[in-house]
């Protein structure tokens, strides 16, 4: 789902055709090695060449900052803003203000750009500065939520477009924690989007994670509480055995495991105690999708009704509560539990809102935690009677650098796959299935043997490459070729979406040498049949030979629906550009036997 | 007196700035912890505070208003179908407002545009266009639009939806949860087709060479449907019920199948046209081992860990049994270990209504002799025997293995 997919996509993608010419210029290697030309350095020295050249009358190009490919119109979300409003509106000259170079990077709106960024950081987002007028705040939440499986960040476009990611959530909290600001991290929850084995695996790991960072409180996700129930529960516990991290309002997995509240003593630095109550609560709707053979999900109301009178019952002068529901839901949670100072949600659709929100007369601050772990925030308390509490959406963008050791628990993490899948996927509860058309794989080179200048085009494209891309990543090193989640589109005879493996195909390097890359058949299907009639292994007449070869034959009208099983909009953005498929298509075209 | 005066204003005017400032940077609240003497500031409360402001320097601001709101929710739509949404901007504020298009979390690109100021009282339309094409049923895509009024940095817009096929599976794909090995566990799922033209379900098989022995599948028949027969289906015109049994015999763990139900084609006599069925749940048996990744459920091994011997090794996991295996307390205990360097101790269990949970811990005391039960070979394992007074489960052997240095 995360990691790693489509090395070469990234690079690809994130290039405009002029900045392709500028990069096959100087080589005539490969795909992929020409795409490594244009890594980080290499491209922003050409963005400001770019973006200096534009005012001199060179088409309008655009920097690393600006969206790659803005101009042309797409065919996901598309915005329009008419060329004049309905009556006379003035319309603002195109003129980029982004100075690649400012440090002070603090969202100013009347300075954004004026063509829409893709959603990749933002070179503002690369450049935050974080509560840069927080003056001594006495305590300061951190808030997470809806990492929704992407432990790290997410998509294929390049470590430095992508936002989110466990490593980077913890360079921040540690950048914080760095200023003796007390820091007390929460999430809303949703560490996985799906459930099976391996979700289950990183779901450990996260929960792992979470404690590493030493993290408050954790409220129970609606896709957390899909995973089965003894994986879900040994994962909350800790060495001792014991839940400190994970507590709900009304969701019990088991009693002497659950943890209903907690309370935090605190001083403000005037000297004043203060304690703080945190609890979660999970939404009546989600919880009409969660199988409950083992776990018990109280009505909201109920539960929180009991924990909001205990909180009370303990003197906790600031209440948090951390909710799992949409945001509808949400509010109105708040108007029947006003008594909370602070609420997270993970309601919301897509980015936190640039403030907290409130609802007429209620003094709750409703936070929203975002989505696909790509943002933090913070909520810091002040010894101040103007303003007590600030809010600051930070984007997890490559301006924090990796945390060594959250790397190294994601080494652990794929370590563990390793060990799991270790040419047999079975123990990640994968047994390979059969392809629907119940033929098998045979690997590339034998198409090649009949289609040579199709198959000599493929060894001249990414495809190609697609293995070696995911066995020695060019950003990030550690290895992904035991992470189904990386394989599925990076080797031949595996489902994409599913990230299962089909029988007979991809099973490990070394067993697998003639499945390595993307190739022909993940496209045109298993050959198996095809290549038997063809090398006269199987009786066939003529009629037979023809009705094997139309079934694997791919239109070109169903090609783009193929290739969207990797080029999804996690992973490949720009495929999903206006024309995108023409462009792409042109540099993978080939056609039938020679 | 006049300059006194004059230097205060412009003092006071330049608190102002600097609070709108900071508000940019970190949006401030005024009201916690018992403040009761600060006014309570929500939305409205601070753009009356921003109008008072602005009031008393005479400033005059823009103000947006998306008159028909900034969320709609497209309902269901057919993959590959395309939907668009104009949500309308006005400027209800007394100064120009400039508007621009900011960011989209979707990833997905954005078409041309062209940044506005409106004018007050002035109109103009944002246009979001949605494909349906997702690997998830449910989309919500979101665009941020800024804006340079105070307080009003940025404004959300949503659409959100669902993505419908031309089949329906009813439960949908999802896990279906915990099956005994020694009982037969029959799933029943329903296909919907919102074609005209009929299902023609000729077969259902299970695409795994293994399973398939072990899962079958029985079709019923085809009804035809009327539009609004299925209230949260209207469109269907099909249905087929079919049944997945499970048989006894499955071993422990996870399941993860794919059920193809072939479709009845006129193309060369055969069947060329399939629906995918994906089955999830996990064979279990009545003594359930809870030890996450140190536990391999197929082979039946509990990995303990190396150690030297100074420090021996210590770990703790669960084990459960559902009430309704147990009519009453089925006194679990510690039956044997091997070897007897290997201690087993079993605490208090956590029972909630629907099962027994009883902590487990596993020792071999610092100081013990080096011993290697690694399982590189078969008889290379230690073993504990958990006793129950289940019948169907009455002793549970579970395999360990570890390894004591020097």
């Amino acid at each position: 789902m995360s990691f790693g997919h489509g090395v070469w996509t990234r690079t690809l993608d994130n290039r405009t055709e002029e900045q392709q010419v500028v990069a096959s210029a100087g080589s005539r290697a490969s795909g992929f090695d020409a795409n490594r030309r244009l890594r980080k350095p290499h491209r922003y020295l050409l963005a400001l060449f770019v973006t200096s050249t534009a005012s001199v009358g060179i088409p309008a190009l655009v920097s690393m900052a600006d969206p790659p490919k803005a101009n042309t119109p797409s065919n996901r979300v598309q915005i329009r803003f008419p060329e004049s409003p309905t009556q006379t509106a003035k319309t603002i000259g195109q003129e980029r203000l982004t100075d690649v170079g400012r440090s002070t990077a603090i969202p100013d709106p009347t300075a954004a750009a004026s063509q829409p960024p893709l959603n990749v950081a933002t070179e503002q987002e690369r450049n935050q500065r974080i509560a840069p007028d927080w003056k001594s705040p006495w305590m300061v939440f951190y808030i997470t939520g809806n990492q929704y499986g992407y432990i790290e960040p997410c998509g294929c476009t390049g470590l430095a477009n992508q936002k989110g990611g466990v490593s980077r959530k913890d360079r921040l909290l540690t950048t914080l924690r760095d200023r003796d600001w007390n820091v007390i991290p929460i999430d809303s929850g949703n560490q996985v989007r799906r459930d099976g084995k391996q979700s289950e695996i990183k779901f450990h790991w996260t929960a792992h994670a979470l404690r590493e960072m030493n993290y408050a409180a954790v409220a129970f996700g609606k896709e957390d509480l899909k995973l089965t129930f003894d994986s879900t529960l040994v994962s909350i516990l800790d060495e001792g055995g014991s839940n400190q991290m994970f507590v709900s309002a009304n969701v019990s997995l088991s009693p002497g495991f659950d943890l209903r509240y907690k309370t935090l003593s605190v001083k403000d630095n005037a000297g004043r105690p203060h304690t703080i109550g945190i609890t979660s609560v999970f939404s009546d709707t989600y919880a009409k999708e969660i199988n409950t053979q083992y776990i018990t999900i109280e009505p909201a109301a109920k539960g929180l009704g009991r924990v909001t009178q205990s909180l009370t019952d303990a003197g906790c002068d600031f209440k948090v509560l951390l909710v799992q529901a949409s945001l509808e839901e949400t509010r109105s949670i708040v108007q029947q539990f006003p008594q909370y100072d602070l609420v997270v949600t993970s309601g919301g659709l897509g980015e936190p809102t640039f403030r907290p929100e409130t609802l007429p007369g209620i003094k709750t601050q409703i936070v929203q935690a975002g989505t696909k772990g790509m943002y933090a925030g913070i909520v810091g308390l002040f010894d101040d009677a103007t303003e007590p509490l600030r809010y600051q959406r930070i984007a997890l963008s490559s301006q924090f650098e990796d945390s060594p050791r959250m790397m190294a628990l994601f080494g652990k993490y794929q370590d563990e796959l390793k060990a799991k899948s270790d040419g047999n996927f079975e123990m990640l509860g994968m047994r390979p299935s059969t392809h629907p058309t119940e033929r098998e794989f045979v690997g590339s080179e034998k198409c090649g043997d009949c289609h040579t200048t199709a198959f000599d085009i493929w060894k001249n494209t990414p495809h190609f490459h697609a293995t070696e891309s995911i066995v020695e990543p060019p950003e990030r090193t550690l290895a992904r070729h035991f992470d189904p989640e990386c394989i599925s589109c990076h080797v031949t005879g595996w489902n994409p979406q599913k990230f299962q493996p089909y029988r007979t195909g991809w099973e490990s390097l070394e067993a697998s040498t003639h499945l390595a890359g993307s190739g022909c058949e993940n496209c045109h299907g298993p050959g198996s049949s095809h290549v038997a009639a063809e090398l006269g292994d199987v009786e066939a007449d003529s009629e037979m030979l023809e009705a094997l070869r139309a079934e694997m034959r791919l239109p070109l009208d169903q090609a783009q629906d193929k290739c969207l099983e990797c080029h999804d909009i996690d992973n490949s953005p720009d495929f999903h550009d206006e024309g995108a498929f023409a462009k792409y298509w042109d540099r993978v075209k080939h056609y039938g036997k020679d | 007196m006049r300059t006194l005066l004059l230097t205060l204003a412009c003092v006071g005017l330049g608190f102002v700035l600097a609070k709108i400032q900071q508000d940019r940077r970190t949006a401030g609240v005024t009201h916690l912890m018992g403040m009761e003497d600060v006014k309570v500031t929500d939305a409205t409360d601070r753009s009356a505070i921003q109008e008072a402001i602005d009031s008393q320097t005479g400033r005059k601001v823009g103000k947006i208003e998306v008159v028909n709101g900034t969320e709609l929710d497209f309902g269901m739509m057919m993959s590959g179908t395309k939907r668009s949404h104009k949500f309308i901007f006005k400027n209800v504020g007394q100064a120009d407002a400039k508007i621009w298009y900011q960011s989209s979390t979707c990833k997905c690109t954005v078409g041309k545009f062209t940044d506005a100021i409106l004018i007050p009282g002035q109109e103009t339309e944002v246009e979001l266009e949605w494909k349906a094409e997702s690997q998830f049923d449910e989309f919500s895509q979101t665009a941020t639009i800024g804006t340079d009024c105070p307080n009003q940095e940025e404004i959300k817009l949503a659409i959100r939806g669902r993505i419908g096929e031309a089949y329906v599976f009813e439960p949908g794909q999802h896990n279906y949860g915990d099956f005994y090995s020694n009982t037969e566990t029959v799933i029943p799922v329903t296909v919907y087709s919102f074609e005209e033209s009929p299902l023609d379900l000729t077969s259902g098989s299970v695409l795994d060479a293994v399973l398939s022995k072990k899962i079958k599948v029985e079709l019923g028949e085809e009804q035809h449907l009327s539009p609004g027969e299925i209230p949260d289906k209207a469109d269907a015109r099909h249905k087929v019920d079919f049944k997945i049994r499970l048989l006894p015999g499955i071993a422990a763990g996870n399941v993860n199948v794919e059920i193809k139900l072939a479709r009845k084609s006129t193309e060369r006599g055969t069947s060329t046209e399939f629906l995918v069925y994906n089955v999830r749940a996990r064979c279990v048996t009545p003594v359930r081992v809870i030890a996450g990744n140190d536990y391999n459920e197929m082979r039946n091994v509990f990995s303990l860990g190396t150690a030297k011997s100074s420090e021996g090794l210590k770990k703790n996991f669960l084990i459960a049994i559902r009430n309704d295996d147990s009519k009453g307390d089925p006194n679990v205990r510690i039956g044997k270990t091997v070897p007897s360097q290997l201690k087993a101790t079993i605490g208090e269990p956590k029972i909630s209504d629907t099962q027994r949970i009883y902590p487990i811990t596993l020792e071999i005391p610092p100081g013990t002799d080096p011993i290697e039960l690694d399982g590189t070979f078969s008889k290379d394992f230690g073993k504990i025997v958990i006793e129950t007074d289940l019948e169907s489960a009455p002793e549970v052997p579970i395999f360990i293995k570890f390894r004591i240095t020097e």
